[in-house]
């Protein structure tokens, strides 16, 4: 299939507006059995990387009557070292078999001295690590032929080698490689918190023509050795009030972008999971005027 | 010659954040920071911790059986 094409079938396939959820083995039942209550479900790339077996069985029967969008966690794009060769080839196919409506990535490196580091880690932002950031988002759109989405990270450390703020960060990326950005909203609450920063400010300057997914997910609450406050990205409870107030912000843009609950710990039933999705479908279908309808499957 | 020092300052930073997830010895990286100021070892931790605890629930569900066994 012609790159074209391919990116042409794949985009297509996403209704608008859209609210889905993090594909969970142990839902399965709910989701092959029950009626439709979710518009799309994203998966972790790197849990289907195998060749067969429980995850590509569960992932073609959903594939067959959802979108679908994939999420990757080890590229390690921020990363120095050049891209694992290998990884991209089994994400190209891992895309080529499961078309995907979108494809998403970290702006973070998880990856050095070929050993792998099992955490979105934090990068310094200035010209050094946009060039690398840059040429490996670019190598990764050619590779798999479609654009793909940078995430905003959350982060608990900063560093003095920034030059730039993550906002200008992700905006350059975007305008010199095409690529779109995920807006992780509660990511933005998270570093906003860790940093002493406006969220809300965040918000409002983020690049939003060029986003093409949002993320809401739930925040633990911890203090650093100081006392001051220190919020994790546990994703392990229900989207914070304070993120869906963000949110309803962030869409009255406007920007009515596919949007993802993720609940990756203390997985809850599908039916919990499943009220998170319809609270930020309402949401949207508020800011078009539109009634929530569940897109016919 | 200044870019190639500020390449491998890059390198160099990614190798000793790297080195002070694993290695309790290691120093944590002094150009970390918050938005208003100087960072605190906790928060480098936080990722130190992440990856630990990661590495543990990777090993412990993939060998349920010697999990059983501890």
């Amino acid at each position: 299939m012609a790159k074209s094409s391919l990116i042409q079938t794949c985009r297509s396939s996403m209704p608008r507006p859209a609210a889905g959820a993090g594909l969970k083995p142990e839902h399965s039942d709910d989701i092959l059995d029950q009626p439709r209550r979710v518009d799309f479900f994203e998966i972790h790339a790197e849990n289907y990387m195998g060749d067969g077996g429980p995850p590509h069985y569960l992932l073609k029967r959903v594939r067959a009557d959802y979108p679908v969008s994939i999420h990757g966690v080890g590229l390690s794009i921020g990363g120095t070292a050049p891209l694992d060769r290998e990884h991209l080839a089994r994400l190209k196919r891992l895309i080529e078999i499961y078309q995907p409506a979108l494809f998403s990535e970290h702006l973070a490196w998880s990856t050095h001295d070929g050993v792998f580091l099992n955490d979105l880690l934090p990068l310094p932002y200035n010209e050094i690590s946009l060039a690398h950031v840059c040429a490996h988002v670019s190598q990764v759109q050619e590779t798999i032929g479609m654009k793909m989405l940078l995430e905003n990270p959350s982060t608990y450390v900063a560093f003095g080698a920034s030059s730039m703020t993550e906002i200008e960060f992700l905006s350059a990326v975007a305008q010199r490689t095409g690529c779109g950005l995920l807006l992780d909203v509660n990511n933005v609450h998270i570093s906003a918190v860790n940093h002493d920063f406006s969220a809300v400010a965040y918000i409002d300057a983020f690049p939003i023509q060029r986003v093409d997914e949002f993320h809401l997910a739930g925040f633990a609450e911890d203090c650093d050795s100081e006392g001051a406050r220190l919020l994790i990205d546990d994703h392990g409870r229900p989207v914070g009030d304070v993120v869906w107030d963000l949110y309803g912000r962030a869409l009255a843009r406007p920007c009515l972008a596919p949007t993802l609950i993720e609940w990756d710990n203390n997985v809850p039933p599908f039916a919990a999971l499943a009220s998170e999705v319809a609270r930020a479908r309402s949401l949207m279908s508020a800011q078009t005027g539109a009634t929530p309808v569940m897109q016919a499957a | 010659m200044i870019a190639l020092a500020v390449e491998n300052g890059l390198e160099q930073l990614q190798s000793a954040f790297a080195d002070a997830i694993f290695f309790d010895h290691a120093p944590i990286p002094a150009t970390i920071r918050t938005g208003s100021g100087r960072a605190h070892a906790s928060r480098f931790c936080v990722y130190r911790n992440n990856v630990i605890a990661g590495l543990i629930k990777a090993v412990a569900a993939r060998y349920p059986v010697v999990r059983k066994l501890l």
